[in-house]
Formats: structure tokens, C-alpha cells, sequence
């Protein structure tokens, strides 16, 4: 479904086959970026903890709970 | 380095959300401060959760609530509802804002006595009144409300031991229009009983008649049923006075005047539905001056959660975080049901401690307790939060800390700001050897 | 003794004054020509019988204008024809008439609000020359009239004219009217001197000046000059313009009357002060500021009672009150600068502020300011006549610029001269309906944020009429208090904290006085007692109620939110203390401070005859406030001290200087 989505600058993303919206932050765009690219959990955990200098730990937990969201939207498997 | 870390938040836009106060995902509600302290200072120096009481709120109410009364009926006493809050500080503070003492047990008895209240200022109400703490209260001068017929019986009993005549109240109940009728309190007036019962203590010669009680209920959202329940109250006097002789110097008309909580089930917001201190003076004091024949009698109120709630704040600091599988987002915060045990009945204001990044998503609040019902908050907007945020619930001045419970966590520290904003603390959180005092191991499971 | 008086009031009401003790010594006055003096009497007597066998005894008991008219008549006759049998017949005869004419007159005249003033007199008296032209058994006296004594006066030409009025053209009788004129009222004296002077002087304009000095008719300047100047406009210096004016216009009026009438040998008598006078009054009536709708004893009184309206009482402003409880911030006042301009600059905005904020916390939320949800008040008595609160109140950063008033609602007055307007209220607050009376500070609806209002505030705003978006007119608020000083009738300033009073209804049932109540008072002097004292309540014939301890009288009475003394009627005396020590009473349960103005005669001793005359040329010496402090149970000021007690009526204690009068308590 990512391959679809289009990310416009309000940080809205349009699903145009399903007609469905979501509305995200910067950081949610990026890991769906990430997502798109083909990086991992594991991956993408690490890219944010560098980029932002956060410790991994308290990043797993976010990503986690994002994926968890992702997966209640229908949105992964 | 780069720009500041933000928890990644995604949410399905639904144009049906609709929403009387803006936008659902970006509105944030923001106590930062209570009475000039900051939330997370009280916390960091105290502990948390913590309950938090602001003298200024206090006595602005009482305040208000006094003008309102005062200003439209001079002759207005107030009396503190001891089992809405009987922390020694917060009592005190009423007392010394010149209200009286109102209680419903020996044990509240007791406590007001060794704040040092005079037993001719305090009020006992009740169903229950063990015989040895009701002598004493008679000895000491307290005003006795009676509820029922045996409780006349065991005054007249004291009576004749004390070799004294003593002043009496009793407790009535009507049909105000409101229901629940709380009917299972002091005697009927609509029946007659109530007259009954001022027959009985005329021809009993030991007990003198000088006021007359009623308590309609709680959380009473309309001023006219106040009005209702004093014209029968005024009516019932002038009929003991005309047919008995008596003058009923006071009437007491209880207490039970809403606070701005928001009441499980109703949609309407406090502010609309909430009558203000005005509105039910002006009933009572209305009904007062049409029905009075003969003297004007004093009015005593006993108000304590319109007067207290409003004044306390309980901070809880976020513990961890879940998602649901339904995708709500689940926080799991320092204080539950075991501190807040109103939460079954009332949707609790709860504030961030700060503006934080991010938009709103659908969340719920749950207790430290293993237990399924604890939740205080079942469905709120609420932003990416992270372990210590600290939330602010309000208003939880009235019966929580009374109805607290010693439950799986001990009961936690209790704070007053006072007007100077300097935090007091009013009382220690509880330990294991507080909890364990009064338990007795018997030698043979030792 | 209501009787006597009766009798005597007459003689004094030529005069426009109420006295009768100076009516008495008029009516002794009017024997200097005994058959003057005489068929007066029977003139009087009379009427009365008459009226007493027509049954309509109540009227002429009211209206004292029945009997003065017929007391004119038979002087006139009197002054023209000798006492006897046939002269005292004719006397009554007239007198009769003149009562009837008089009634009639008054039925016609009350339609335009004018008095009869002295017509009916003036018409008999045509009627009857007319007809004892063919009566050759009356003979006239106009040889042998002679007073009885007299003396030589400078100014004779005044005095002479003065007792023309009583038909008693000589000095002695003029020296005695002037000086009882002087002794009731400087300001008619005044007017009596300057309309003679000023006819007179206009006269000689135009005929030679002997003749216009001793003219017979210049009795007509003095009336004119005392009605218009001094009873029936308020006296000022525009009413003395106008009363001279009147006086000039009346010298042609004059002598055109007495060459027509000669023709037919009538006497023109008070023609011209009646025709000028009652076509001024028709003209003042219908807008002249200073126009006198409550005449009074004298036009000292007069000035004093109207003066009391203005400076008291507001004056004609119209008054309103606040519309909440408690204290509240001006937000917007009269000409402001955001909304309240032009058309609409009469109205006022309220918040609530606490810490000098509108709102706790960011004021991102309606329920963050203070002032959502408060209750607001009926300002005044009246009739619901519009209202509407189906409109959503706004969340702040939004407002509703097609229905700007949001929900309102408006309350026609009680006497139905104006309307008042509230805006902003809350969604489904109103609990009154259109057709609905609602009692001043009754509780109808609550403070939202409805319409173009950017947060949550209540508007008010006074219209003369009933229809949403009217034109604002300018009105006052009847009280509020700021800090501890209570204001009356005025209008606080922008951002000025202010509180709205509420009626302690257990003092008002306090100072309900009913007929008949009475109150003993001990008086005590440098802690002796000296004497007691009673005071009861009375009510005259006009329905007002006093407190009279049997001579004096201290009127009194008892609105909404107040209770005060409006007027004393007497010398000095404990009641006129009470006055000075309690002019009004605020029925509310505050500890304030606020002003009130005593009338002159109340408040200074000799001096006040002349105050009360310079009175008239400058209103502002009336404007001297007096401080006074209301605590629980008491009023204190400069002059002492009033308490009341909890359970009893009335005063329960007056102090001043060295006395005290406490209230014994009737067992």
C-alpha cells in the first residue's frame, strides 16, 4: 500500500484506490520512507536513534507502537 | 545536531469528528500550574501521584458561596461536611473561614473535637448514633438531628440520666420533584409522620424542638428542588409553631449543591447545566421569605462538595504506554481507582503538564491496579505522552480522599498551597508499618 | 379643626400658598371694608351649604379652587354694594353659581392639564355686572367706601395694587398681603416686585407714567409674575424670563380688554391674568423643561422637591441595573472603541476578571473564562417581549458575524417607555419565555459566547423600542458598588471593577412601614433621660406616607432596593434629625460607603431663607454631598449615628450630638 500512498507538504498521506487520508509528523513520514525502501524494524530503529541521537531503546519502543498502529490500519501485515 | 526527536503519530482522518471546541487532534489541554507552582516541581519534590489542594480555591468558593447566601439572607451559617474531606488541614481551613462542624459519626465527632470544635458548633447527623458517643455529643452541647424513632427514645433515656431537658433537631425528607427522593432519611413530612414524630416529642417533655433538617441528595442540579424542599420545611414550622408553641430557631437545609464535575452520561457541558451559588440562594432564600410566618430563623447549610471539590487536584505521572489492538493507545498512570473511587460516576478534567508535539490520538487512562475496572478514563484525545508525564485530574477535592481505598498501593502523599503559593504537606503518604498497626498475629501462626 | 381650616384656606389660596393660619389673618384682613369681609364670608358659607346639600363634599374638600373662586366673587360684590338682606341674597346666589361654573370649568380645563386659576370668578363677576345693570334696589357703596384705617406708605402704588387683589386698594391692606407673601415665599415676593416693576415700566412705554403706576388694573402684572415664576414653572432664571415676558405681553392685553369691556361698562378684574397665565402654561406643559408637576406649599418647596429629583434620585435619566452578581470588569462603556459606536454607542460590556485576566489557563477553552456560564439577571421589572437561544455559542477564535446579537433577550419596563437588550447569552439558557413577567434581579439565562462576540461577555444596552438592532438611547445603572463606595445613578468607566448590589429582603421587611405603626422613643440627654417621645406612621390624602410625632411630618418611602426620606414638612424637631442622619437607607448586606444630598431646608437654620431664594439662580448650591457609612446594623456621618436591630422594625437607636433616643421595647 505504501507504493501508493502520496505524501503531500502538510504531512497528509492519500491512498487514492481506497480514497482513505491519514494524517502523520515528520517522523512517521520518514519511517514510512524508510518502509518504502525496504528497511526493517530493526533498521529503521537504528537510522532514527543515529539521526536524532536518542538511545535505541526508548526508539524501539516508538517505532513498535507505530508498527502496531500501521498494522491496525490495514496498512502492513 | 539535527532537529528534535518526535514520536512518530499516524491517524486516519475522519471528517466525521466532529467537535464543539476546534479541532480534535491538535487541541491540547494544558494545566502546567496549580495556584503559581508548577505541576512537575510538586511532583518532583513530593512524589507522585500526589494530592494537591489550592487554599485559594477554597476560599474563593467559600466566598462566593457565603456572599451569595449572605448578602440576600444576613442570619446564613455555614457547616463543614466533615465526610467530604476530614483532613485536619482542610478542615481547619473552613473553620477558620468561620464555618462550623458537621458530622455522621463518633469517629468524625471525635476528629472535629480535637481540631478543638466546641460541641455547641458542631452538628451530628446520622442514622446511626451509638448510645455512649450520642450522650457524650449531648453533654458537650452538640446540636443532635434526629432520624428516626428509636434515636427519640434513646434521647429521652439520656435526658432523665443528665437530669436535663435537651435541644433537639429533627431530620426530615419530602417529594421535591427531584428523584431519587432519598426517603429512607429522618421522617416524611408528606405522610405526616415528621408531624408524628414532633407530637411524640412534645409529649415526651424531655426534648426541646429547635430546628428542623432535610438533606434532598447530591449533586443536585436543580436550584427549584432546594426551593421545594425549603417551602415544606417553612410550612412544617409555622405549623409546629402554631400548634406546639415551639419557635424553631433554625432550619437546615443540608447540602448537596453541584460542583463543575462532569457527570457520567450527560452530554451538556458544567457550565450549562451546573446552577450557580446565586441561582440556588435565590431559591432557597425566595422560598425563605414567601412561606415564613412569624420570626425569620436562622438558615444553616451544610455544604461540602460544592465547596471543596473544586479545590483538588490529584497529580498521576504516565508510567508506560500500550496500544490496544483496536489501536487505542493505552497509558498506564501512578493513581486508579483505589484513589479516585468517584471515577465510576464522573468524567474527570485531565491536563498535560505541558504543550507537547505531536497530534492528538484516541487514548485511555488506567490505574496501577491489577483490576479491570480500573480505568479513569475511558476514551481521550490525548498526545504522544512518555514515561513521567505528568497529568493533572480535577476536580477531585470532594470524597476521594474520604473514600480512598488501602488497596494493592499505599495512599500517597496529600499537598495544600497555600495563598502565598508555598506547598504545605498535610499529610504522609502511607508505609507497611502504618498499614500493618493494628494487626495482631496470633501466637500459634507465629 | 379640619373644618376651620377649611374655612380659612381660601383666603390664602388667591395667593397661591396653603397656610390657613395666613388665611386667617386675610380673612381679618378683609373686614378693613366691612361688607367686603362680610359677603365673603357669606360667599363661602354659601358654596359649602350647597355643596354639602349636592352631596359632593369630597371634591370641594380636594380642590380648594371651589372655594376661592366663590370667596372673589362675594368680595367683589362686597367691595360694590352695601351689607343687606338683598346684597347678602345675591352673594349666595353668585356664589352657587360660581361653584358650579367652577366644577364645570374644571371638567373642560382637566383635559389640556390647566387649571381654572381664577376663571370662574372673572366670568361671574361679568355676568353679574351685566345683570344688576337693571337691578335699581342695589345701591352701590362707591361713595361712602372707606376702609376702616389706613396709613401713607412709599411704594403706595405697589401696596395699593397688592390689595387690589383682595379688592382692598389701600396701603395697609398691600403692606400686610407683601408681608405675608414675604414671610412664606422670598421667591414670590421677588416675583410679585419685579413683574409690577417690569409691567409697569412696559406701560409706560405707552401711556404716561403716573397713569400707568396707579393704573387700577396692574394687580393683574403681580399675579402673573407669582403664577408663572413661581408655581407653575419651576422657579429659575429662564421661568423668570418667561414670567416677565408674560407680565410685558399682558400690558396690551390689558389695555385692549379695558376699552372693549368699558363698552359695556364690565369690569375686566383678572381677565388678563387669567388668559395670559393659562396660555402659558398650555404651552409650557407641553415641553418646557422646567414645566412644575408637583406643586408644593410654596415655589421654595416646589424647587427643593424638584431639585431633590435631580440630584437624589437620578432626575429623569433611565435607570437600569446591573445585570449580574458579583464582581465584574467594564469591558466596553458608552463610545468605545470596538463595537459601541454610532447608533449603537449607548450599551455596555461586562467580563469577569480574576488576577486582571479574562480566563484561567491559555483561554483556548470557553470553560477557561470566568465569566461562561455565570448567571445573568433580570436589570429591571417587566415583560419578556423578545427573545431567542437557539444559536451554538463559538469556540473562541470564531465568531458569528450573521446573527451578531446571538441569543438575546428583551424586557420591556413596566411603564412601557423603554426596552432593555442583552446579547451573548448561552445555548438554551433563557428560562423565561416571550409574554413572561420577570422581577429584577430574577436569574434569566446564563453568559455564552453566541453571536460576534470574541469571548465570553455580557452586553446591555437600553432601546425605545422592542425590535433587535434598535437604536441605543443613554441610561444610567441605579447602583453598583466600587471598593466599598456605593454609586447611584451613574456609570462606571472602562476597565473599572465593579459590583452589582443584592436585596437583603430581611432589612427590607424591616423597614415595610404600615399605617398605625408606632415606636416610643426615650430620650436621653448626656446620658439623662430627659423626656420620651412617639412617632407613627400616617398617610395623607394623596396616599404618601410620614412619620409624624403630632406636628411634624418626615415623609418617607420604600422602593426595591432603598428606603428614604424625600420631604419634611415642619420646624425643628427629632424627625428632621432622623432626616439628616439617615436620608436613605441601602437595603443591602454590605459594609459601604456612599453620598447623599440633604435639602436645604433641612440641613441649615436661618440661613437657609436666603439659600432657598439664591436657589433659584444657581441649581448647584444644591449639589453638596454628604458622606455616609453603612455597616451591619448602622449608618454613620458627620451629623451621628441610626442603628436597627435584627428582629425589630424601624430605628432601634438615634445619636446626634448629645442625645440619644433609644426604642423602648413594648412588651
Amino acid at each position: 500500500m505504501f507504493e501508493e500512498m502520496i505524501i503531500d507538504e502538510n504531512n497528509v498521506g492519500f491512498i487514492p484506490s481506497l480514497g482513505i487520508s491519514f494524517q502523520m509528523n515528520d517522523t512517521a513520514k520518514k519511517i514510512i520512507e524508510l518502509i518504502k525502501e525496504g528497511k526493517n524494524k530493526e533498521d529503521i530503529v537504528k537510522i532514527l536513534s543515529d539521526e536524532f541521537d536518542v538511545s535505541w531503546q526508548d526508539v524501539y519502543i516508538d517505532v513498535e507502537d507505530f508498527f502496531q498502529k500501521l498494522k491496525v490500519y490495514g496498512l502492513i501485515k | 545536531m539535527s532537529k528534535k526527536y518526535e514520536k512518530p503519530v499516524i491517524i486516519k482522518v475522519d471528517f466525521t469528528m466532529a467537535s464543539k471546541y476546534g479541532s480534535p487532534l491538535k487541541t491540547q489541554k494544558v494545566r502546567s500550574e496549580i495556584d503559581d507552582v508548577n505541576v512537575r516541581d510538586l511532583v518532583e519534590k513530593f512524589g507522585s501521584p500526589l494530592f494537591v489542594y489550592s487554599q485559594r480555591a477554597i476560599e474563593n468558593k467559600y466566598n462566593e458561596f457565603k456572599e451569595a447566601f449572605t448578602s440576600r439572607y444576613p442570619d446564613t451559617q455555614f457547616w463543614w461536611s466533615y465526610k467530604t474531606n476530614y483532613l485536619d488541614a482542610i478542615c481547619k481551613v473552613f473553620h477558620k473561614l468561620g464555618s462550623k462542624a458537621e458530622v455522621v459519626s463518633e469517629f468524625e465527632y471525635e476528629k472535629a473535637r480535637t481540631l478543638g470544635i466546641e460541641g455547641k458548633d458542631i452538628i451530628f447527623n446520622g442514622p446511626y448514633k451509638p448510645k455512649d458517643a450520642l450522650k457524650k455529643a449531648v453533654e458537650e452541647g452538640a446540636k443532635i438531628h434526629i432520624d428516626h424513632w428509636y434515636e427519640i427514645n434513646d434521647l429521652e433515656e439520656i435526658a432523665k440520666e443528665l437530669g436535663k431537658e435537651i435541644p433537639v433537631a429533627i431530620r426530615c425528607n419530602m417529594n421535591t420533584g427531584v428523584y431519587p427522593q432519598w426517603s429512607r432519611f429522618g421522617f416524611n413530612i408528606d405522610n405526616g409522620e415528621a408531624m408524628d414524630a414532633i407530637k411524640r416529642i412534645f409529649e415526651g417533655k424531655k426534648l426541646i424542638l429547635t430546628g428542623l433538617h432535610s438533606h434532598i441528595g447530591t449533586f443536585m442540579l436543580s436550584a427549584a428542588a432546594y426551593g421545594a424542599e425549603v417551602r415544606k420545611l417553612i410550612e412544617l414550622k409555622n405549623m409546629i409553631e402554631e400548634n406546639f408553641g415551639y419557635e424553631i430557631e433554625y432550619i437546615d437545609i443540608g447540602g448537596g449543591f453541584a460542583s463543575k464535575n462532569r457527570l457520567k452520561g450527560v452530554y451538556q457541558s458544567p457550565e450549562v447545566i451546573v446552577p450557580s451559588a446565586d441561582e440556588y440562594a435565590e431559591a432557597i432564600t425566595n422560598a425563605i421569605f414567601e412561606f415564613n410566618k412569624g420570626k425569620l430563623p436562622k438558615l444553616y447549610l451544610e455544604t461540602g462538595r460544592a465547596l471543596i471539590d473544586e479545590a483538588g487536584y490529584l497529580l498521576t505521572s504516565v508510567w508506560a504506554g500500550k496500544r490496544m489492538p483496536d489501536g487505542k493507545k493505552s497509558y498506564i498512570v501512578d493513581a486508579g481507582v483505589n484513589l479516585l473511587y468517584t471515577a465510576f460516576w464522573y468524567n474527570f478534567d485531565i491536563a498535560l503538564d505541558k504543550r507537547y508535539e505531536g497530534l492528538n490520538e484516541p487514548s485511555m487512562i488506567n490505574g496501577p491496579l491489577c483490576m479491570n475496572i480500573d480505568v479513569i478514563s475511558e476514551n481521550i484525545m490525548l498526545p504522544p505522552l512518555n514515561r513521567g508525564s505528568v497529568l493533572s485530574i480535577w476536580p477531585v477535592g470532594a470524597y476521594n480522599v474520604t473514600q480512598s481505598m488501602q488497596f494493592i498501593r499505599y495512599r500517597p502523599r496529600i499537598v495544600l498551597i497555600d495563598k502565598d503559593s508555598n506547598p504545605h504537606l498535610i499529610k504522609e503518604a502511607d508505609d507497611l508499618d502504618y498499614v500493618r498497626e493494628k494487626e495482631i498475629l496470633p501466637e500459634y501462626l507465629k | 379643626m379640619d373644618k376651620i381650616k377649611l374655612f380659612f384656606k381660601p383666603y390664602v389660596s388667591i395667593l397661591f400658598l396653603r397656610d390657613f393660619k395666613a388665611g386667617f389673618v386675610l380673612f381679618l384682613l378683609s373686614f378693613l371694608l366691612p361688607s367686603v369681609g362680610l359677603l365673603g364670608i357669606v360667599a363661602i358659607i354659601s358654596t359649602i351649604a350647597f355643596a354639602e346639600i349636592a352631596g359632593v363634599r369630597e371634591h370641594y374638600l380636594k380642590y380648594g379652587f371651589y372655594l376661592y373662586n366663590s370667596l372673589l366673587v362675594g368680595m367683589g360684590v362686597g367691595y360694590f354694594f352695601d351689607v343687606s338682606l338683598l346684597s347678602v341674597i345675591l352673594t349666595s346666589i353668585l356664589a352657587v353659581l360660581t361653584f358650579l361654573i367652577s366644577f364645570g370649568l374644571n371638567r373642560m380645563f382637566i383635559n389640556f392639564a390647566l387649571p381654572i386659576l381664577s376663571f370662574p370668578f372673572a366670568i361671574v363677576s361679568m355676568l353679574f355686572y351685566l345683570a344688576s345693570l337693571k337691578y335699581n334696589s342695589l345701591v352701590t357703596n362707591i361713595l361712602h367706601r372707606v376702609p376702616l384705617f389706613d396709613m401713607n406708605l412709599p411704594f403706595s402704588a405697589f401696596f395699593k395694587s397688592m390689595g387690589t387683589i383682595f379688592f382692598l386698594p389701600y396701603n395697609i391692606a398691600g403692606l400686610i398681603i407683601s408681608l405675608i407673601i414675604l414671610f412664606y415665599s422670598r421667591i414670590l415676593f421677588f416675583l410679585a416686585v419685579i413683574g409690577f416693576i417690569a409691567g409697569v415700566w412696559v406701560h409706560s412705554f405707552f401711556i404716561p407714567f403716573n397713569a400707568s403706576l396707579n393704573s387700577f388694573y396692574n394687580f393683574n402684572f403681580i399675579l402673573i409674575s407669582m403664577a408663572l415664576g413661581g408655581i407653575f414653572l419651576i422657579p429659575n432664571i429662564r421661568s423668570y424670563v418667561i414670567a416677565i415676558i408674560a407680565v410685558i405681553l399682558s400690558v396690551i392685553l390689558i389695555d385692549a380688554f379695558v376699552v372693549f369691556f368699558n363698552l359695556y361698562l364690565l369690569p375686566v378684574y383678572t381677565l388678563p391674568f387669567n388668559m395670559i397665565t393659562t396660555l402659558f402654561i398650555l404651552l409650557a406643559s407641553i415641553g418646557y423643561k422646567y414645566f412644575n408637576y408637583f406643586i408644593k406649599g410654596t415655589p421654595e418647596k416646589s424647587l427643593e422637591y424638584y431639585l431633590s429629583n435631580i440630584f437624589r434620585f437620578g432626575g429623569k435619566d433611565i435607570k437600569i441595573n446591573l445585570p449580574f452578581s458579583g464582581k465584574w470588569s467594564v469591558y466596553q462603556a458608552f463610545d468605545d472603541e470596538w463595537t459601541h459606536k454610532g447608533e449603537y454607542k449607548y450599551a455596555y460590556d461586562f467580563v469577569i476578571k480574576i488576577n486582571n485576566k479574562t480566563h484561567q489557563n491559555e483561554g483556548t477553552l470557553l470553560e477557561d473564562y470566568y465569566a461562561f456560564g455565570e448567571p445573568v439577571l433580570a436589570p429591571i421589572s417587566g415583560y419578556v417581549v423578545a427573545m431567542r437561544d437557539d444559536l451554538e455559542d463559538n469556540f473562541i477564535g470564531n465568531v458569528d458575524r450573521i446573527n451578531n446579537w446571538g441569543n438575546y433577550i428583551i424586557i420591556k419596563s413596566l411603564d412601557g417607555t423603554f426596552y432593555v437588550e442583552i446579547s451573548h447569552l448561552m445555548k438554551n439558557s433563557i428560562t423565561v419565555k416571550v409574554g413572561d413577567y420577570v422581577q429584577m434581579g430574577q436569574i434569566i439565562g446564563k453568559c455564552g459566547n453566541s453571536g460576534y462576540s470574541p469571548e465570553p461577555h455580557i452586553h446591555i444596552q437600553v432601546q425605545f423600542s422592542p425590535v433587535l438592532g434598535s437604536k441605543t438611547v443613554p441610561f444610567k445603572f441605579m447602583d453598583y458598588i466600587k471598593g466599598n463606595k456605593l454609586y447611584y445613578y451613574s456609570l462606571p468607566k472602562k476597565d473599572e471593577e465593579i459590583e452589582a448590589t443584592i436585596v437583603d429582603k430581611t432589612i427590607r421587611i424591616r423597614f415595610n412601614f404600615i399605617l398605625d405603626d408606632s415606636f416610643i422613643y426615650e430620650i436621653y440627654e448626656n446620658n439623662e433621660k430627659i423626656d420620651e417621645i412617639k412617632f407613627s406612621v400616617k398617610m395623607n390624602e394623596k396616599g404618601e406616607f410620614y412619620f409624624t410625632d403630632g406636628e411634624n411630618r418626615l415623609y418617607f418611602y420604600l422602593s426595591e432596593k432603598m428606603f428614604y426620606f424625600y420631604e419634611y414638612d415642619g420646624g425643628k424637631s427629632y424627625l428632621k434629625e432622623i432626616f439628616k442622619l439617615s436620608p436613605r437607607i441601602p437595603l443591602i448586606n454590605k459594609n459601604i460607603v456612599y453620598k447623599d444630598i440633604l435639602p436645604v431646608n433641612i440641613i441649615k437654620g436661618f440661613e437657609k431663607y436666603l439659600i432657598e431664594f439664591l436657589l433659584s439662580f444657581n441649581y448647584n448650591l444644591f449639589n453638596k454631598p454628604i458622606e455616609y457609612e453603612k455597616k451591619p446594623l448602622e449608618i454613620v456621618s458627620k451629623f451621628g449615628k441610626v442603628t436597627f436591630s435584627f428582629y425589630e422594625k424601624g430605628f432601634k437607636t438615634i445619636e446626634f450630638k448629645n442625645k440619644k433616643l433609644i426604642l423602648r421595647n413594648e412588651k
